[in-house]
């Protein structure tokens, strides 16, 4: 495959160490058992969707359902000129390497003109895939992307997503991740991003029983801006794995991170991440903020929010919280005549409101809360 | 403000004097100079055995990879004095301490101090305590203050009852190492409902070109007690290596209150790598006061298990690095019980490329119901070499805890200086009167003199960072 011919060239399976839980990046999770060196299979592939979709991506390949001229999508074996020039930054252990060399499906999406309407990317699998998904926009584009993961991951699935946004390009991306219980998903994603462009990405994730995604962002360029949001709620024993490591590489960049997640039953929560900023890289302003409410004592949350700052004139903050809903809170809505359960329906809906609220999620809002307020239900359900 | 007339060739807290000791291994360890040790200390056959044991775990630990990894590489454990006994008897009044060490506590202003307000001193001078005094109405409440090697052997049972149950020996390569060779540190123990109203203190240094000082300290409340001990360090200038590896061990029991104090000012040449836990059980509060300042490379974690409901753990720290430093402190506070607190404030300020790094852990195991944490980590960056990180894990098992984890990082406001240079103060004066303000929550828990040399010890380090830039 040209396109990642250069990650981790000339190396192989064993230049790499075992992936175990003593490893940072690994940590808190129990890894699966053949992650250290899988294979990939096919199932029973359904091939078809709930969701309107654009491409869907499963185990034996590619479908392209609607056409959109704004999009060039192109098969991933096809490509013979890789759209990513250097991978060196770029971080690689033994979990991406397989990735790269297992590639069974994907695409390359060329982003050709600005586009209101978002392309819907579905991954699909039965079986064990790796899907590929490139990213390319170049020359003032602004478009958006959606990627969703639906029943029809019954599966593992371990996608690889790169990108590459540069030139006053701005990108939107939106991951969704509902699932049943027995899939597994980790989702390695790397983006460069170069001058006065932007990504933005938006996650609600509902898990599988591992739902893992790892951010390795380059801010490469003068004015450059990496922006993530994301809702997650996590019921029965899912686990929900969020690693995000944003590189401030040069001066005047800006990256913000805001991360909320409820968890009930047996369920738990990952966040880690680091904030790295580089010498020179002056002027960067980067935020970062992880909320767990943990709503049943078998939950448990772990938050590990990291900064690395190697230059003096920059605004850097990052905040994170674990706990119950606040008993104030609680005080404040039932005096004015709420039942308990009802106003902790309310403050669950509010504590996601300063995610949802926002302008941009107002598609995926009444989805998204609707889900999270059903799932609550069922997990009260379930103790009664 | 008055210039600070301060001769910058020499560094007013590190010198060093010609070395009197009387016993002097080899350097390097294997069991022979433990057992060698042991026997000069007339120690019972537990603590030998205790020490071979903690020798063999020392070498099957790995080295941790985590942190520092380069310079700890450097390290090499063959090329250290491992047990230095400096003078042949004990003294017990100021005049029977040999010159050349009363000189060096002279220059560290010992004697002053101790006719202001202080309990009792125990000074470490290499690796045996040479001097201590009680004050004689703390005798007579029954609170024991002396050095570690008495205590074992005046008060073996209740040295055998706490000894290394804080921090087992197998608890890291450095706590295993100290467990094998340590010498020197003091022993406190404060009775039932006894406080202790001036501060205890003692003055650790280090004196012998490659020489580990080892020291163990293990302070025990009991019920209803409290104390407040200060520990602090200065270390001569040398070229090569030199390794402290502490470790202090605090049971602080019901009701009890304890406040550790340590003021860290090693020379640019030692490793300093501690080990600190407490124990605090039902409405107990252990508060760890710690200020780092200077040291090749500094790692330490002073810890809180909180035991029993009621604990509050309580760490404050300050880190200073300067050129070629690495401070990697922090703080852990390990919730076991329901219904305990503990708080956490970080500050660091890094300058002239050193490296300043938060590194903390805050557990709540599960059970440990309506707990509450809260760290605050802030971090100044002086110029453009420096580096700052913070690392702060959060581990929560039990749904109804509540931790909350706040940073800032920023470099000396362009209006803050603006504010006091307009007001006839060089740029110099006004950054240090920056910092001094932005470690004012620290130094405000200190004793007075304490808070001099400390915000002299910053003002110094300004001074010398600018004039290397």
């Amino acid at each position: 495959m040209k396109v990642l011919e250069e990650l981790g060239q000339g190396k192989s399976l064993e230049d790499f160490p075992e992936i175990d839980n003593k490893n940072e990046d690994w940590k808190y999770i129990s890894i699966p058992k053949d992650l250290n060196s899988f294979t990939t299979s096919q199932g029973s592939n359904q091939g078809s969707s709930s969701e309107e979709i654009d491409v869907l991506i499963h185990d034996e390949g590619i479908e392209i359902i609607n056409e959109n001229k704004s999009f060039q999508i192109e098969d991933v074996f096809e490509v013979n000129t890789p759209f990513i020039e250097d991978y060196s930054n770029r971080p690689i252990d033994r979990f991406v390497f397989q990735q790269k060399e297992k590639v069974t499906s994907g695409i390359v999406i060329n982003f050709i003109e600005s586009s209101e309407t978002p392309l819907r990317v579905e991954i699909q699998s039965s079986g064990l895939n790796v899907p590929y998904i490139g990213l390319f926009a170049d020359k003032n584009i602004s478009s958006s992307i959606e990627l969703i993961h639906s029943d029809a991951l019954s599966g593992t699935s371990f996608p690889m997503i790169d990108s590459k946004i540069s030139n006053d390009s701005h990108i939107s991306l939106y991951i969704k991740h509902d699932s049943p219980q027995e899939s597994e998903l980790i989702t390695s994603f790397y983006s460069q991003i170069g001058k006065d462009s932007s990504l933005d990405v938006k996650c609600a994730s509902f898990g599988s029983s591992l739902s893992r995604i790892r951010f390795d962002i380059d801010l490469d360029g003068i004015g450059s801006s990496f922006n993530i949001e994301g809702v997650y709620f996590a019921d029965k024993e899912r686990l929900i794995d969020y690693r995000v490591f944003v590189n401030h590489n040069v001066k005047n960049t800006s990256s913000n991170m805001l991360l909320k997640g409820a968890l009930v039953d047996e369920s738990s929560s990952v966040f880690t991440g680091t904030i790295h900023i580089a010498e020179g890289a002056e002027k960067t302003v980067s935020h970062q903020i992880n909320r767990n409410l943990v709503l049943n004592d078998k939950a448990k949350a772990h938050s590990v929010p990291n900064l690395e700052i190697l230059c003096d004139d920059v605004i850097c903050g990052h905040g994170s919280s674990v706990g119950p809903i606040d008993d104030e809170l609680f005080h404040y809505v039932m005096s004015r005549g709420i039942p308990r359960l009802e106003a902790e329906k309310l403050l669950i809906r509010g504590f996601f409101n300063e995610v949802l609220n926002k302008d941009k999620w107002e598609s995926h809002r009444e989805e998204i809360a609707n889900k999270i307020k059903s799932r609550y239900e069922k997990s009260l359900e379930s103790k009664v | 403000m008055a210039n600070v007339d301060i001769d910058l060739g020499k560094y007013s807290l590190g010198w060093s004097d010609p070395e009197e000791a009387v016993f002097k291994p080899e350097k390097g360890l294997n069991e022979e100079i433990i057992r060698q040790m042991s026997e000069i200390k007339k120690e019972p056959e537990w603590m030998l055995e205790f020490r071979l044991k903690a020798y063999k775990r020392f070498l099957n630990k790995p080295l941790p990879e985590w942190v520092a990894k380069e310079k700890l590489q450097k390290l090499d454990f063959d090329d250290i004095y491992y047990y230095i006994k400096p003078t042949d008897e004990q003294a017990d009044s100021w005049d029977m301490v040999p010159d050349a060490i009363k000189e060096t506590y002279e220059k560290l202003g010992i004697p002053e101090a101790e006719r202001s307000y202080l309990a009792g001193v125990t000074a470490q001078y290499e690796s045996e305590v040479v001097y201590h005094k009680n004050r004689e109405d703390l005798e007579k409440l029954g609170v024991i203050f002396c050095d570690m090697d008495t205590a074992v052997r005046e008060y073996p049972d209740l040295v055998k009852e706490h000894f290394g149950t804080v921090i087992p020996p197998g608890d890291n390569k450095f706590a295993a190492l100290n467990s094998a060779v340590w010498s020197g540190g003091s022993f406190i123990y404060v009775p039932k409902g006894v406080k202790v109203e001036d501060p205890l203190q003692a003055y650790f240094r280090i004196n012998a070109e490659n020489m580990g000082q080892f020291e163990r300290t293990l302070i025990i409340l009991d019920e209803g007690a409290s104390v407040h001990y200060i520990e602090g360090c200065s270390a001569p200038v040398y070229t090569t290596d030199a390794l402290h590896s502490a470790v202090v061990e605090i049971v602080v029991k019901k009701d009890a209150t304890c406040r550790y104090t340590t003021i860290q000012n090693w020379s640019n040449d030692v490793y300093n790598l501690v080990t600190k836990r407490a124990q605090a059980y039902k409405n107990a509060t252990m508060e760890w006061i710690d200020a780092n300042i200077g040291s090749s490379l500094t790692v330490k974690y002073p810890s809180v298990y909180l035991m029993e409901p009621g604990a509050h753990g309580e760490v404050l720290s300050v880190a200073f690095a300067n050129t070629d430093q690495h401070q990697d402190t922090g703080a852990k506070m390990i919730h076991v019980a329901p219904d305990t607190t503990s708080l956490i404030t970080s500050k660091s300020i890094s300058k002239g490329g050193g490296r300043g790094a938060y590194r903390g852990l805050v557990k709540m195991e599960d059970g440990a119901s309506s707990s509450k944490s809260f760290v605050r980590c802030d971090a100044l960056i002086l110029d453009a070499d420096s580096r700052s990180d913070t690392y702060p894990y959060m581990e929560i098992e039990e749904d109804t805890a509540e931790v909350g984890h706040e940073a800032t990082v920023s470099k000396v406001g362009e209006d803050q200086l603006f504010y006091l240079m307009s007001r006839g103060l060089s740029e110099e004066e006004a950054t240090s009167l920056i910092v001094a303000g932005f470690v004012e929550e620290f130094t405000k828990t200190l004793p007075m003199e304490y808070a001099l040399e400390f915000n002299q010890l910053i003002e110094l380090n300004m001074i010398d960072a600018g004039a290397v830039g």
